[in-house]
């Protein structure tokens, strides 16, 4: 097994099929020279009841389990094509392979007597020829990477960020997804601190981009949008704010815009704490964490209180959108901002990043992504996402077995001096706010998706349990 | 030899736990020194054996890696030696002759091996057993001398030996000790469907029945049975049941029962050692007991979890429980078994049983609180890892189960789409599309 290469795929958008069934004509040209669907390595499924569709086909996995469960060695992952081969000399016909593949990708064909699976045709399928919708595409993984390379960088290099910084991370993905046609808020803080905004042309970015202050970033953009509402331009409007300028300073006028449905994406760059000002604490600083000013001596250990839940807030704000991020996880991150963008021509789009800060939480900048993993990874930081429209409330990264919050606290400096009890309550708020948000996904999906739509319902459940 | 070496992981077995364990370590371990203990080698699976019998498969062509595999893995092989020992106090195991080789983690998957009934006068010089490929040549080289064979125990490989000895022009009688023929697997009303397919190619299953005597007469095996019948063959093949190997742990701190027992990581008492396949006594899906389970795709998941607990990966899932299946082919037909196919109390159980006799199409679903919990069938056109996974995931079918039944593989592949497909395709979008 070669692992890490770029094998190409056919992928399948169930969205996009109609079902006319061309693929399966395809396939059974190329390889059977027969009629009969059975022979057919590419099988849809129809829905009678409703509108769905969905083409059934081996996903060439990169971790096979039909391979392992064959006793004689006829199946293999050809580690130069990436494609699942199956030996028909070496295969004994005893069907163990379709015990083991979940997806109905290798069939029994009884007319044949044998297996069947699908062997993307050598390179090149026939099914992707004929799929008039899109439905079926031919494609590697890195090619979606490239894709998001080829997007003009609409920061320019050199800007003063810290070593192995998260927000110079974030801002470059952020406005190549969003795009040249957006005017761009830096308040106060790290963003707008390595010169993103400056004057005379000093300016790191490469869209219109002003530098509100802490307290007005959402109220300056509402402004903006409006006036662009006026003269009929469509421009999308971007904040990229700290978790002071969110949580803290900027909040009421983050609330009003948010309850008046301003058409904006706001981003908070939660690194829990005023990191370029010499490392203050904020609301959104954790408990036990160090800062300037929740110091560690004998008598205080680090903060002494939890720190605001702002995405749940935010979400009670009936905001068109509202998610929750890590950069660990950029294709979450790239397919949240597709959302965002969709949500900020209704209202407000909110995405709270979660930004891990190498200078002000004391680890090494070799381990930004680490720590961005594990603080998912242990449920610290949940992904999910909330859809106003649909009113959906869903995990993107579900993680059912989550790893002890010791192995996060562990990575990051400013935990360094925990105690027993200290990380117990770590472990234990976590757990609550997982249990917390389970209930609301729960809540959503049954009672109120269906009938009342009341947010205010779920306020009253929720009220005494928010910390 | 009183040799010693040092390794970071120590694998004892060489099949299908073994080998996916090993392909597991490496690939979160790319480096850390592996040895693999086997007494056989290239390795082989004994799930292919009795195809070699009925001329499926060549016995060459068999091999499920070779050197360049385990050169390619940084493998360090001892071929052709068994362990005699463990010492899980000093980290250490002694071969055969005398060798020491002390490890780090220890894998434990030396699997399973044929038990001969304890019948008066049956020997092992005319009584055969399938397990290895020497037993499949001794086998052969009967094979073409004999005109008639007696098979005790009607198991799966039983079975299936009978079919491969038939084709070949051999009359072949079975003996099974219990009512039915494939016991453990399918439910009465599939098994006698596969019994009488037995019956019109003239091999008769004494159930119900068991030999009292063995004894040879003028070059034949002699079997006179329970019940009064006298049984005559050329040779005898003993497929009465398998146990689980580990002898040598016998002066180990290690626990173990009929197996070796593990908990949901596959690891056994000690804190080093951990064990797959068919030695290991693990989890079972539906009760609280620890059970053994003969199966190769359970082999599979159990190695899996193995190699993952052994290199310390800190997200395992754990393992979900043993849920017995299987695929049995007989003369051109396919049948299939999983899970909880025959509930010895009807209470709380919904089953659909559905039967065309002329197309010797036979499909029972068996449901309880909604979710799918076993099936057997014959001739069905299913997707048996799909519905396996409905199992395994215990869908709730509350709202679809008329329709499932109606039409299990277009039900199964939409339950399938929404449920698991969907959230993976969702999670990693981007490397499916």
């Amino acid at each position: 097994m070669t692992l890490g290469k770029a094998y190409k795929t056919i992928a399948v958008y169930p969205e996009k099929c109609d079902g006319c069934g061309d693929c399966v004509q395809a396939c059974l040209e190329a390889k059977s020279y027969t009629k009969n669907p059975i022979h057919s390595r590419i099988k849809p499924i129809k829905e009678i009841h409703e509108e769905f569709f969905a083409p059934v086909i081996c996903l060439q996995c990169g971790d096979p389990s039909c391979v392992p469960n064959c006793p004689s060695g006829a199946l293999n992952k050809n580690p130069e094509s990436g494609v699942v081969e199956w030996n028909e000399e070496k295969c004994v016909n005893c069907l163990l392979c379709t015990l083991g593949c979940p997806y109905g990708g290798v069939t029994y064909d009884p007319v044949a007597e044998h297996v069947i699976k699908c062997d993307h045709c050598a390179g090149d399928p026939a099914c992707i020829k004929v799929c008039k919708p899109k439905a079926l595409e031919y494609k590697t993984v890195s090619e979606l990477y490239k894709k998001w390379g080829d997007l003009e960088d609409l920061f320019v290099p050199g800007v003063s960020a810290c070593l192995g910084c998260n927000s110079e991370l974030l801002m470059r993905h952020t406005l190549r997804k969003v795009g040249p046609d957006t005017v761009l808020a830096t308040p106060p803080g790290c963003i707008g601190g390595v010169g993103s905004v400056g004057y005379n042309g000093l300016t790191a970015t490469k869209t219109p981009v002003f530098f509100p202050l802490l307290t007005n970033i959402a109220s300056m953009l509402a402004g903006a949008r409006r006036y662009y509402n006026r003269i009929g331009r469509d421009v999308t409007m971007l904040a990229l704010a700290g978790d002071g300028g969110t949580a803290d300073v900027g909040f009421q006028s983050l609330s009003g815009a948010a309850e008046r449905g301003e058409q904006m994406i706001y981003i908070c760059i939660d690194n829990e704490g005023y990191m370029n000002t010499g490392v203050q604490r904020s609301g959104t600083t954790p408990y036990g964490a160090w800062t300037s000013t929740t110091p560690v001596g004998p008598a205080l250990r680090g903060k002494t209180r939890d720190n605001k839940n702002m995405p749940l807030i935010m979400m009670m704000h009936n905001c068109e959108y509202v998610a929750t991020a890590s950069l660990a996880f950029l294709e979450d991150y790239y397919k949240k901002l597709d959302k965002a963008i969709e949500a900020s021509k209704r209202g407000m789009a909110y995405i709270h990043v979660f930004s891990p800060c190498p200078t002000g939480w004391r680890f090494s900048p070799s381990m930004l992504i680490e720590v961005a993993r594990k603080g998912v990874e242990t449920n610290m930081v949940p992904l999910w996402e909330f859809e106003y429209k649909t009113w959906e409330l869903r995990f993107t990264y579900p993680v059912d077995n989550p790893v002890p919050v010791e192995k996060y606290l562990s990575l990051v400096g400013k935990y360094r001096h925990l105690s027993p009890e200290q990380i117990k309550h770590i472990q234990e708020v976590t757990n609550q706010r997982i249990e917390v948000l389970k209930k609301f996904v729960k809540m959503l999906s049954t009672v109120l998706g269906q009938n009342f739509k009341n947010i205010f319902l779920i306020m009253f459940f929720l009220s005494f349990r928010l910390s | 030899m009183d040799h010693k070496s040092h390794t970071k992981y120590l694998i004892i077995g060489g099949s299908h736990a073994g080998l996916t364990a090993l392909d597991e370590i490496r690939v979160y371990d790319p480096e850390g020194s592996i040895t693999l203990v086997s007494k056989e080698y290239p390795p082989y699976s004994p799930t292919v054996l009795p195809y070699i019998i009925c001329g499926k498969i060549n016995e060459r062509s068999i091999f499920l890696r070779g050197d360049q595999y385990f050169s390619e893995k940084k493998v360090t092989l001892v071929k052709n030696h068994s362990v005699v020992a463990v010492d899980t106090k000093a980290s250490e195991v002694t071969l055969d002759d005398g060798q020491r080789i002390q490890y780090e983690k220890l894998l434990i998957v030396s699997g399973a091996e044929p038990t001969p009934p304890p019948i008066p006068g049956l020997s092992p010089s005319y009584a055969f057993t399938l397990r290895t490929l020497v037993d499949v040549k001794r086998i052969l080289q009967e094979a073409g001398r004999i005109q008639s064979a007696l098979v005790l125990g009607a198991g799966l490989i039983g079975m299936h030996i009978a079919e491969c000895l038939a084709q070949k022009g051999i009359k072949v009688e079975v003996v099974e000790m219990l009512p039915q023929i494939l016991p453990g697997y399918f439910d009465l009303e599939c098994s006698e469907l596969i019994r009488r397919e037995f019956a019109s190619h003239e091999i008769n299953c004494y159930t119900n029945n068991s030999a009292t005597r063995v004894e040879t007469s003028n070059g034949k095996v002699v079997m006179n049975l329970q019940k009064g019948q006298r049984l005559e063959g050329g040779i005898l093949i003993a497929t009465t049941g398998v146990r689980a190997c580990f002898d040598f742990l016998v002066n180990s701190e290690i626990r173990t029962d009929r197996g070796i027992l593990v908990d949901d990581t596959m690891r056994t008492s000690v804190e080093n050692v951990w064990a797959a396949g068919d030695v290991a006594q693990a989890k079972d899906f539906f009760s609280d007991k620890k059970v053994l389970s003969a199966t190769l795709p359970d082999a599979v998941v159990q190695g899996k979890i193995a190699g993952k607990a052994m290199v310390g990966v800190e997200s395992i899932s754990p393992y979900p429980g043993s849920i017995p299946m299987n695929t049995f082919n007989f003369f051109g037909n396919r049948a299939l078994a999983m899970g909880f196919a025959n509930p010895e109390e009807k209470e709380g159980y919904e089953i659909d049983t559905m039967y065309l006799p002329t197309a010797k199409i036979y499909q029972k679903m068996v449901f309880k609180n909604n979710c799918l919990v076993g099936g057997s069938a014959i001739n069905s056109l299913l997707d048996p890892g799909i519905l396996l996974n409905l199992i395994r995931r215990k869908v709730d079918m509350a709202a679809v189960k008329a329709e499932f039944v109606g039409n299990p593989v277009q039900m199964s592949r939409r339950l399938m789409w929404k449920t698991w497909r969907k959230e993976e395709q969702e999670r990693k979008r981007d490397d499916t599309g």
